[in-house]
């Protein structure tokens, strides 16, 4: 699982892991039901105190996004839940926050953007192939 | 993992009021520190600050001249085997035998630790690729700070000091270090204490840090906590100014125009409000890394 | 700095200042203590053959002491191999004050001698020689620096050289017989040239090691190197106790040294000494000179044996073993058991000799009668003994401290006694003298004994000395108390004021019992 840590912005490094895990399970990287790896595991390979592993784990826990099974070890739990959706949409909100703030900073209209993305939505699709 | 704070067991070390001068120059001014069992706890402050004098009195190589260290509830000067026997320590300028070999060296250091074990250093000692026959004056620097290392490690000490380890190591060597860090404190009960400048390596192991700048303690924090309060707020004002206002609870500030940083600790609520009374708007509001925790606290 | 001269020769005095001033202390500590005595026994006859051997050992001596003050003062540190000057500038501008140092220091020190005893010493000779001696043991140092073969390459440079000096003073393998006075122009032109090849010797080695090569790349020496180090592949010991293992450190590098130093300086002197000097009188009385030799390096092993530094130069705890889990009694008992083992070994093999050698006079011409006032009372056998324990333990326990001060108070104690003795052997009359004899004998005694008690008693009250060890030590000193006084009682020469002396002197043999722990927790924990 590749998790990439920098201590160079500022961000709390629970912080970071948290947020990529749960990109990796919002884009299918990480499947239902796989295995995250153990704490120790982890803590030595990004080189981090294992309690800042420990606390991502338990805040993704807390958000529905992974479940601790008693057999050990911890697991993404299944997606369909309406927990793990509104976390989904709550990263796809953070997103959009950003979006319309820029637009705004450049004095660019809310049916501009709309469109705009419906153009690149379009240009996303997969073509049909040609005859 | 069990989760070291609030920790039930009485603290690994205790430091009381240390004061201690060299001729006129007061290296210690009525420091205390408390390290809790089990966790990293980092030392952080520039050069010269009085941590290698901290460690030197924790290690009982420097009598407290005012005040009292405790070190697993005992006194290292007078106690030496009872607190000694049970740290293994990593100096900075990583002083060994010149004269042993590295497999002398192990035994050597074997026959003063009973919780040596043999099988553990000699995994060591192969994962730190390091030959039993050389000399240790032939080891380059990386070697010598592994080997120094390895005899801290393989008696599982249940308390690790290291003073500057990375310093002066490449790249490689100073993940080894952090992965030891990391390892020994996988065990139950085991403490680490480290001293360091370079703060993004604390800043990933650290549980606690300890501020010292000048012989004096500036800080002592959690590092969840000491990254929670500090901030770094981004305000607009409605037109340039040259001089911006000083406002309660900001460490620094800095900036040009109409934006100007503020680094504040405490409450970022508090401070949103009485920017808003000035007219200004808070248009950015970031977490700060360790380093610029650091330098902006030395500067105040 | 206006120039690379000025910078060298302000560098120099700069970093020396203080051991250039305990290097004329202490070269001029020996001449000054024998000459006080034979001068308290009467006027000096410069004509005495045994005077003339002291003289020449005296001036090689200080010679030695005062050179090894400059040397620690001058260093070829890396970071003067990349000023912008040639090799040779370096090497000459470091070198030449140097020499003209040890001149002048010469120049002050004989003379001062002379004025001070009424002696008749050449001080051309020795301010000729000096320099030179200088010159070669440096270029050697430098030749040879860093490396195992360090002391071959001065001792060959030195032995060369102290060869020839030998033959200034008489045939060159026998005793002296008449002091060098002037310098002839074959004198001068031998000296000449031992410095050139001094100059010569050392731009090589400086030149090589400024390129960063090492002696081990003469090919010669790399296959010794290969010979002696790569095969030991030795087996990994392991041992008992943390106090064994701190032991057999210790011993490993700090006490084979005395034994050593003793077995190759009877080996080489006798080699230079005894084919050609026939008369067994004088072999006796040189056998029993090498027995009291031992005390006087006893200083140097305990010296050596108690710098728990992390260096040479450095006598402050080193951080490695400071932090080993040993008390400090453990410290310095394995401290002082090296000592001790030295000591005998030392002892040992010095009596083995010379009971070789008077063995072998017995079989071949028979043990001479010996001259009426020859001087060895039964009880001088065990004397050389203890007095290499007492020195070598005592300077151990001093070493140990960590404290140069305290070298320097007692090295300024001795030598202010001894200018203060002569001054007054001058003026006062003989009477007067031996009043004041009696009294110092009487007061060092007695301060000899203070201090033993001290250190007993403030390390029991801290713990750091057993009661069975206080109690052990006590008995000793009251066996010597009791040796001492029946031997006084015996014989007619004995004084009260000597008696006290010998007993104050005695209860040093259990002083560094106590002390060396003292000393050790007060330099481990400051």
């Amino acid at each position: 699982m590749l998790i990439h840590i920098s201590t160079t912005d500022g961000v709390p490094i629970y912080l970071q892991i948290v947020n990529q895990i749960k990109y990796l399970v919002a884009a299918g990287r990480l499947a239902a039901g796989e295995e995250l790896p153990p704490i120790l595991v982890l803590a030595d390979q990004l080189l981090i105190n294992p309690n800042t592993v420990a606390r991502a784990y338990r805040e993704l826990e807390a958000g529905g996004i992974v479940e601790k099974r008693r057999t050990a070890g911890t697991y993404v739990s299944d997606q369909g839940s309406p927990l793990a959706r509104r976390e989904r949409l709550k990263i796809l909100t953070d997103r959009i926050d950003a979006l319309v703030a820029e637009a705004l900073q450049m004095k660019i209209t809310l049916s501009d953007v709309l469109k705009l993305v419906e153009q690149r939505h379009a240009a996303l699709q997969p073509k049909p192939p040609l005859e | 993992m069990p989760d070291p704070f609030p920790s039930p067991s009485p603290p690994i070390i205790d430091v009381q009021r240390v004061t201690r001068q060299f001729g006129s120059k007061t290296a210690l001014n009525d420091v205390s520190l408390t390290v809790p069992r089990g966790g990293v706890f980092g030392l952080i402050g520039g050069n010269g600050a009085g941590k290698t004098t901290l460690i030197k009195h924790i290690l009982g190589l420097l009598k407290a001249q005012h005040g009292s260290v405790r070190v697993f509830g005992l006194d290292p000067v007078q106690n030496p085997v009872g607190t000694l026997g049970r740290i293994g320590y990593l100096s900075e300028d990583r002083d060994l035998p010149d004269w042993m070999r590295v497999g002398q060296l192990m035994s050597y250091t074997q026959a003063f630790f009973p919780n040596w074990d043999e099988k553990f250093a000699e995994e060591l000692r192969d994962a730190f690729d390091l030959d039993a026959r050389a000399f240790v004056k032939n080891l380059s620097r990386g070697q010598r700070a592994r080997a120094g290392l390895l005899v801290a490690l393989a008696h599982r000490p249940e308390l690790l000091v290291l003073d500057e380890p990375s310093s002066g190591l490449d790249p490689v060597v100073r993940r080894d270090i952090l992965g030891a860090i990391i390892r020994t404190i996988a065990d139950e009960g085991r403490t680490v204490l480290f001293s360091s400048h370079l703060l993004d390596e604390v800043e990933r192991v650290a549980d606690r840090i300890a501020i010292i700048h000048e012989g004096r303690v500036l800080l002592t924090s959690s590092m969840d906590e000491i990254k929670d309060q500090h901030r770094r707020l981004t305000l607009r004002f409605e037109q340039s100014i040259s001089e911006p206002p000083a406002l309660v609870g900001t460490l620094s500030r800095a900036g040009q125009g109409a934006e100007w940083t503020y680094v504040c600790s405490g409450e970022s609520r508090q401070l949103r409000s009485a920017a808003e009374a000035l007219g200004a708007t808070v248009v950015d509001d970031a977490a700060l890394t360790l380093d610029e925790i650091f330098v902006s606290r030395i500067q105040n | 700095m206006r120039s690379i001269p000025i910078a060298m020769i302000w560098e120099l005095l700069n970093r020396g200042r203080w051991q250039l001033l305990l290097g004329f202390i202490g070269g001029n500590a020996m001449p000054l203590l024998i000459l006080t005595a034979l001068k308290f026994e009467g006027e000096i006859d410069p004509d005495e053959p045994a005077l003339i051997t002291m003289q020449m050992m005296l001036l090689l001596m200080h010679t030695f002491i005062f050179g090894a003050a400059i040397l620690s003062a001058v260093e070829f540190a890396p970071r003067a191999y990349v000023l912008p000057a040639r090799t040779s500038t370096l090497v000459v501008w470091k070198m030449v004050p140097a020499m003209i140092l040890i001149t002048l220091d010469m120049i002050v020190s004989i003379g001062g001698l002379n004025l001070l005893f009424g002696m008749k010493w050449s001080i051309t000779c020795a301010a000729a020689l000096a320099p030179v001696g200088m010159a070669l043991i440096m270029a050697a140092l430098w030749f040879a620096e860093r490396s195992p073969w360090l002391p071959v390459v001065v001792g060959t440079a030195g032995g060369v050289l102290g060869l020839w000096y030998k033959s200034r003073w008489g045939p060159m393998f026998s005793m002296p017989q008449y002091a060098w006075t002037v310098v002839t122009p074959a004198d001068a032109a031998v000296l000449i040239l031992f410095t050139a090849l001094a100059f010569v010797v050392a731009v090589v080695g400086v030149s090589r090691n400024r390129r960063g090569d090492t002696i081990h790349n003469l090919s010669g020496i790399a296959w010794a190197d290969w010979w002696s180090g790569d095969r030991a592949a030795q087996p990994l010991k392991s041992f008992g106790s943390p106090a064994e293992a701190q032991y057999w450190a210790e011993w490993t590098t700090k006490g084979w040294m005395l034994p050593f130093v003793v077995m190759i300086s009877l080996v080489v002197g006798s080699m230079i000494f005894l084919p050609l000097e026939r008369d067994p009188k004088v072999i006796i009385k040189a056998l029993i000179g090498a027995g009291g030799m031992l005390s006087a390096i006893g200083i140097v092993c305990g010296f050596l044996a108690g710098n728990c530094g992390s260096n040479d130069a450095n006598t402050e705890f080193g951080q490695f073993l400071g932090t080993r889990p040993l008390t400090d009694l453990q410290i310095g008992q394995t401290i002082l058991k090296v000592v001790l083992k030295s000591v005998l070994i030392s002892w040992s093999i010095w009596a083995a000799f010379a009971a070789t050698v008077l063995g072998l006079i017995q079989v071949t011409v028979g043990l001479p009668q010996m001259d009426p006032d020859f001087f060895w009372p039964w009880w001088g056998l065990p004397a050389t003994l203890l007095g290499c324990w007492i020195v070598a333990a005592g300077f151990a326990s001093l070493t140990l401290s960590g404290r140069t001060q305290l070298w320097a108070l007692v090295f300024c104690i001795v030598i202010t006694m001894m200018v203060i003795f002569s001054l007054v052997s001058k003026v006062l009359p003989r009477e007067t003298q031996m009043m004041l004899f009696a009294m110092v004998q009487a007061l060092i005694g007695i301060g000899l004994t203070g201090i033993t008690v001290w250190c007993l008693t403030t390390a029991r009250q801290r713990s750091l000395i057993a009661g069975r060890m206080v109690l052990a030590a006590g008995c000793i000193w009251l066996g010597l108390t009791a040796v001492i006084i029946v031997e006084g009682l015996r014989v007619s020469y004995a004084t009260l004021p000597a008696t006290i002396f010998l007993i104050g002197l005695a209860s040093l043999t259990i002083t560094p019992l106590a002390a060396a722990p003292l000393a050790v927790a007060a330099n481990r924990h400051r």
